[in-house]
């Protein structure tokens, strides 16, 4: 799957789990910089990227995101 | 990113600033972040006060706690329930799962619990595969003509089981406790409770008054044991069980035994929150379990009074079967000490 698509996707999942339509994000967008993303929104987002891509995440992957482009790399990977 | 934040246990030296940091993050004004006395009492254990934190390594700031209260004096294989859980907004958005993790990992707990959390963390615990869960709340009402606390659509007093032979037999010492009931023989219970536990947390609480109930069969020795708190509001009076140890099978024979305290004390109900126990022995008892379509309203907040339906969500790491109370973790704690 593309990039520019996985990044499109989670854009609108973030925009649905934080309820905010203002997000837009990139890769170098970081938890500092979204209002709302904190531990309990970045699990809501796992699962939710979960259930859109089809894949699943160990504990160790989800550690390692230092920001969105490390996210998208990572379900780039899995599809 | 990982090496920006520290993870470690809590000592008597962080108290200030945890207490600072409930007051900023949690809830200003907490009983937990301007008593002192009552903040130790709940967390200190000698030297250590039972708290994991990340703190900020740049400015030594704390960035996320996590409260826990253990069963056992000991550290070792005690089952431990986490409170307060917080973490304030920074740049690693899985700080406050590594703080779960750190104290699930590095506490030496056997099993680590939660009763009280919130719904919208649910996720969390599952993505950690943690079994979540809800109480079940069950209660029997006394028969009234009216009721002030619980509001009651439909009247329905169950019939219970009635065996004269089972009484009720009140301790009002540990001492007195520990002379009739051998709490070291449920060591493999889960999740154990032991002496140092029951003493601490039921007789020497600070602030509530518990009264203690062995559940008297007359076999010469009593085989389990009930807490319960009296909560009054208006000038009225309910019990709440908040724990047990034993066999719980015993529950069964209790409802004769129930009745005569609720008449005795003139109790509007009595409530118990329990997860495990199986229903028809609660059944037996004449309690009877608070449905999604039972209109009645059997309130759980007093501090300040609420006259609503509570859910009481958990989440444990105990495989094995787990019975879980109101009164473990701090779910029946006070929420402000009278000046009397």
């Amino acid at each position: 799957m593309e990039r520019e698509q996985i990044l499109k996707d989670i854009n609108a999942i973030f925009i649905d789990i934080l309820d905010n339509e203002d997000i837009v994000l990139t890769n170098e967008t970081t938890a500092a910089d979204v209002d709302g993303w904190d531990s309990l929104t970045h699990i809501q987002l796992v699962v939710a990227f979960e259930n859109h891509f089809g894949i699943r995440f160990t504990t160790m992957e989800i550690q390692g995101w230092e920001n969105v482009g490390a996210i998208v790399a990572c379900i780039s990977s899995k599809c | 990113m990982l090496d920006k934040h520290l993870i470690r246990f809590a000592t008597l030296e962080d108290v200030d600033a945890i207490m600072t940091f409930i007051n900023e993050n949690w809830k200003e004004g907490h009983l937990l972040a301007t008593n002192k006395s009552f903040f130790l009492y709940e967390y200190q254990c000698g030297e250590r006060i039972n708290f994991a934190l990340a703190i900020d390594v740049t400015n030594n700031k704390i960035v996320g706690l996590c409260g826990f209260i253990k069963n056992t004096e000991a550290y070792q294989n005690s089952c431990i329930w986490g409170s307060i859980w917080k973490v304030i907004k920074t740049d690693d958005p899985m700080l406050g799962i590594k703080i779960l993790e750190y104290l699930h990992t590095q506490s030496d707990c056997k099993i680590f619990s939660s009763c009280g959390i919130a719904p919208k963390t649910i996720p969390i615990y599952q993505f950690l595969r943690f079994k979540t869960g809800k109480l079940n709340h069950y209660y029997r009402l006394n028969d009234k003509e009216s009721y002030n606390i619980a509001k009651i659509v439909s009247k329905e007093i169950p019939e219970f089981v009635e065996n004269i032979k089972v009484s009720f037999k009140e301790f009002n010492t540990f001492s007195d406790l520990q002379a009739h009931f051998d709490i070291s023989s449920f060591s493999e219970a889960l999740p154990y409770k032991d002496a140092w536990y029951l003493e601490k947390r039921y007789f020497n609480h600070p602030v509530y008054q518990y009264k203690i109930f062995g559940i008297d069969e007359n076999l010469g020795q009593l085989n389990s044991i009930l807490i319960t708190r009296e909560v009054a509001y208006n000038g009225v009076k309910v019990l709440r069980i908040v724990d047990f140890i034993g066999d719980y099978t015993q529950l069964a024979g209790i409802g004769y035994a129930i009745q005569q305290v609720m008449k005795k004390n003139d109790y509007e109900y009595v409530d118990l929150y329990a997860g495990g126990l199986q229903l028809d022995v609660i059944e037996q008892a004449g309690f009877q379990l608070k449905t999604d379509a039972d209109l009645n309203c059997i309130p759980n907040y007093f501090e300040p009074f609420v006259q609503e339906n509570t859910a009481i969500h958990y989440f444990t790491t105990s495989e094995q079967d787990f019975l879980i109370f109101k009164g473990d973790g701090d779910q029946d704690r006070p929420n402000f000490i009278p000046q009397s």
